[in-house]
């Protein structure tokens, strides 16, 4: 009876242990083959999981001894991660997701260094490309967008190059082809010209229930005005301005061109109808059904709308960059605006090599071989991703926009939570969503530009003054 | 008593500890350990993933208290407890008083009807009435317009939500409530309204006089639960208004997960989350408290 006693704790301490630690998910051994495990934020059955599960396969071809053994963890990647992290448990070689969320690993010290491996590890070059024996694998990635990985530094760890970019997402105003082709209309270049293209949609389309704009109440609303502050403004601007060190929003000139050229597209019967009370996919949904020329998104908008399998009678898909300003208004700002009418947005996905990889050798194999161009254009096609490396293809929906992203002088982040993640959530996404939507009784409609400003200023102000955080504090969150 | 000198392992505290130890070792260590663990994060600053973390005492709290998010997502939340449990026990009540007539036919039919969508899943329930609340093409402004309403009622915009939220959860969790009253109602003894009807007591007497004093156990039990659940509403927030919820709505169960895992916003405050965790948790005890004081102290005999 004692022994049927111990042998109870035994397997009640086993069991409560292995839930604790995670055991379960042990590595599966595999014979004569070393195990990469790839922890990632795309779900089974994305399109990017299934480009990534074709690479993986010829990469398990050329080289025989290693198994790819991918984790498909979905956009909790990290939430998935936290136990293993702690506990020191099962520690996958790579974690592929967002750059901001990879940050929050080197932070804690999870991330090995990648700046000397990729001056060490030659070109990764595609099959039967000839041999480039001086290049290395820096030079596979676009600089900008290598550029936009590094980690600014801060107390524990060095600043330097800790992540590799897998992909790229950039903002684009997309359109319905269809609309454009049966109205002559061009391309917009300025703001103005954009307005004039949705009145004349609405004039010439509104009878056949075609709406210039659609929406929903989501937050991709905000998109119209992150992009035009970044390029009528600069982003350093933007970002002092955010932690109460720059221009004042309630009074420099720019930030009332911005919000002015925002509200006007608030003209009557510009948006679908039901728009403020949709959510997302609503928006996507509606445009693909041909009921709406506009709607803004990121990039990402071209496999989120391949399962709706668009009608191509009603629908073609087109992309433009967010028009600028009008000449005239940019010439006669004062002060002058600091942004590149040329630059791009881009939310950065990469891939970090963990400080404790059990494969590291075969983890660094594995990411030269994504930064293969080849590798890059299996994404771009299955995945529908902007390829982050020199010399890809984009995929055929943005082929258009191809060559000026990759000569954009300037990249910008995408969204107000790289400066401040508090001020981001808390202060500018409800009172923006008060603008832009507009439906409080208290504010009779609208809110008007200037009271919108004078709001903002106001609530920013009270924010520093009860010692908000910023994101380049190198204080621990609270 | 001990034959031999050996331990009786059948009998005495050998044999408790037998039977109670594994049950308290998994009490403590999946409900004790990690509630402890908890009170430690929310004072100390953690990002949740580094293995480091800095003590900071009350500082969190300090920060909750002075924090007007965190108010207003109390109101909210508040709002729908109060709101919502006037909806759910009102309809609960009708339903329970129509399944317990005896001349009604065919009830357990409408007793499945009515707890039918409890089987379904929160986030299969923010689907269903997103598409229903829909304002160009929602089945409810279609037939508010047969019924010459004028279209366009936005059920989710800001504005509304949270009176569409908790229409939505009455039709998903009355049945819950329904049930435990119904039982309740059957286990009143027939001969109680019988002897109220001979004093003269009309359907609303009965109900004031009888069905509710004797119902008080069971009321307190679903109050409970009620209080417990909706203080903690956060999946039909989230998945109706996610992922970024928006003030109007926003529940201190969704705040705090905001706070806590929001990589959406590179938000990763996990002991000012987990403070916000415990706020709730002493508010859910003290409404407990009061409705035990309302509704669960006396035994009612008759």
């Amino acid at each position: 009876m004692r022994l049927f006693t111990v042998l109870w704790v035994v397997v009640a301490a086993v069991f409560g242990l292995t839930l604790v630690l995670d055991v379960t998910q042990q590595k599966t051994v595999y014979k004569d083959k070393i195990a990469i495990t790839f922890a990632s934020m795309w779900a089974p059955g994305e399109p990017m999981m299934k480009g990534y599960e074709k690479l993986f396969r010829r990469f398990e071809q050329e080289r025989p001894e290693y198994k790819v053994e991918p984790r498909w963890d979905g956009r909790w990647v990290l939430a998935a991660l936290r136990p293993r992290l702690l506990t020191g448990t099962n520690i996958p070689d790579i974690v592929n997701t967002e750059r901001d969320a990879l940050i929050v690993l080197v932070k804690a010290g999870y991330v090995a260094a990648l700046g000397e491996i990729i001056d060490r590890v030659p070109y990764p070059h595609d099959r039967g490309e000839p041999a480039a024996p001086d290049k290395r694998l820096r030079e596979a990635f676009l600089p900008k967008i290598l550029e936009r990985c590094n980690y600014e530094g801060g107390d524990k760890h060095q600043a330097g190059l800790y992540i590799l970019p897998a992909g790229v997402w950039s903002g684009f105003i997309f359109f319905n082809r269809l609309h454009y082709e049966k109205l002559g209309l061009k391309i917009p270049t300025t703001w103005s010209h954009f307005l004039s293209n949705c009145r004349m949609i609405k004039e010439q389309l509104k009878d056949k229930g075609i709406a210039p704009i659609t929406a929903d109440k989501d937050s991709y609303s905000e998109f119209w005005s992150q992009f035009l502050l970044n390029r009528t403004l600069g982003e350093q601007v933007v970002q002092r301005s955010v932690e109460g060190t720059g221009p004042r929003f309630d009074t420099d000139p720019r930030y009332r061109a911005v919000f002015q050229a925002i509200r006007d597209i608030h003209q009557d019967g510009f948006f679908m109808y039901g728009w403020r009370s949709s959510k997302w996919p609503d928006a996507q949904r509606a445009w693909t059904q041909g009921k709406a020329t506009h709607l803004i998104c990121g990039s990402y908008l071209i496999r989120e709308t391949l399962a709706y399998q668009p009608d191509p009678a009603i629908f073609r898909f087109g992309a433009f960059p967010v028009p600028m300003l009008d000449a005239i208004e940019w010439r006669d700002m004062k002060p002058v605006p600091l942004g590149d009418p040329t630059g791009v947005t881009a939310t950065i996905a990469g891939h970090a090599l963990m400080q404790d990889a059990p494969n590291r050798v075969g983890a660094i194999e594995l990411l030269a071989f994504l930064a293969r161009k080849e590798s890059a254009a299996v994404l771009s096609s299955v995945g529908k991703e902007i390829p982050p490396i020199a010399g890809a293809p984009f995929p055929a929906e943005l082929v258009e926009i191809q060559s000026m992203f990759q000569t954009a002088q300037t990249i910008y982040k995408t969204g107000f939570h790289v400066y401040a993640p508090l001020w981001n959530k808390y202060q500018w996404k409800d009172y923006y969503r008060a603008f832009f939507m507009g439906e409080k009784p208290e504010h009779a409609g609208y809110v008007t530009v200037d009271a919108f400003l004078k709001g903002l200023q106001q609530r920013t102000d009270a924010y520093h003054e009860a010692g908000g955080e910023l994101a380049g504090d190198r204080r621990a969150a609270p | 008593m001990k034959p031999h000198g050996k331990v009786d392992l059948f009998g005495g505290p050998w044999m408790v500890a037998f039977m109670v130890g594994p049950g308290l070792f998994i009490f403590a260590v999946f409900v004790l350990w990690p509630t402890l663990d908890a009170l430690v994060v929310s004072m100390h600053s953690w990002t949740g993933f580094s293995p480091e973390s800095q003590f900071v005492g009350l500082q969190n709290y300090a920060s909750l208290i002075q924090d007007g998010r965190f108010w207003q997502s109390l109101a909210n939340t508040l709002y729908y407890v109060v709101l919502g449990g006037v909806g759910h026990f009102a309809f609960a009540f009708l339903f329970a008083s129509a399944l317990n007539n005896p001349r009604l036919a065919g009830k357990k039919f409408y007793q499945t009807l009515i707890f039918f969508p409890a089987f379904i899943s929160v986030v299969g329930v923010a689907i269903l009435w997103s598409r229903l609340y829909s304002t160009t093409d929602g089945l409810i402004n279609q037939l508010l317009a047969g019924f010459g309403v004028e279209p366009g009622i936005e059920w989710l915009s800001d504005r509304n939500a949270m009176n569409s939220i908790i229409i939505s959860s009455i039709w998903a969790g009355v049945g819950g409530q329904m049930i435990l009253i119904l039982a309740g109602m059957r286990r009143i003894p027939a001969t109680y309204y019988e002897a109220a009807r001979i004093d003269g007591a009309n359907e609303i007497h009965l109900f004031r006089h009888v069905t509710l004093p004797m119902l008080k156990d069971v009321i307190y039990v679903a109050l409970a639960l009620w209080l417990i659940g909706s203080m903690q509403i956060f999946g039909l927030v989230q998945a109706l208004d996610g992922p970024d919820v928006t003030r109007e709505l926003e529940t201190v169960s969704t705040y705090q997960y905001a706070i806590s895992f929001n990589a959406q916003d590179n938000l990763y405050m996990m002991g000012r989350g987990t403070a916000m965790a415990i706020i709730l948790v002493i508010i859910i005890v003290l409404l407990v408290g009061v409705a035990r004081l309302a509704f669960g102290r006396r035994e009612l005999e008759y």
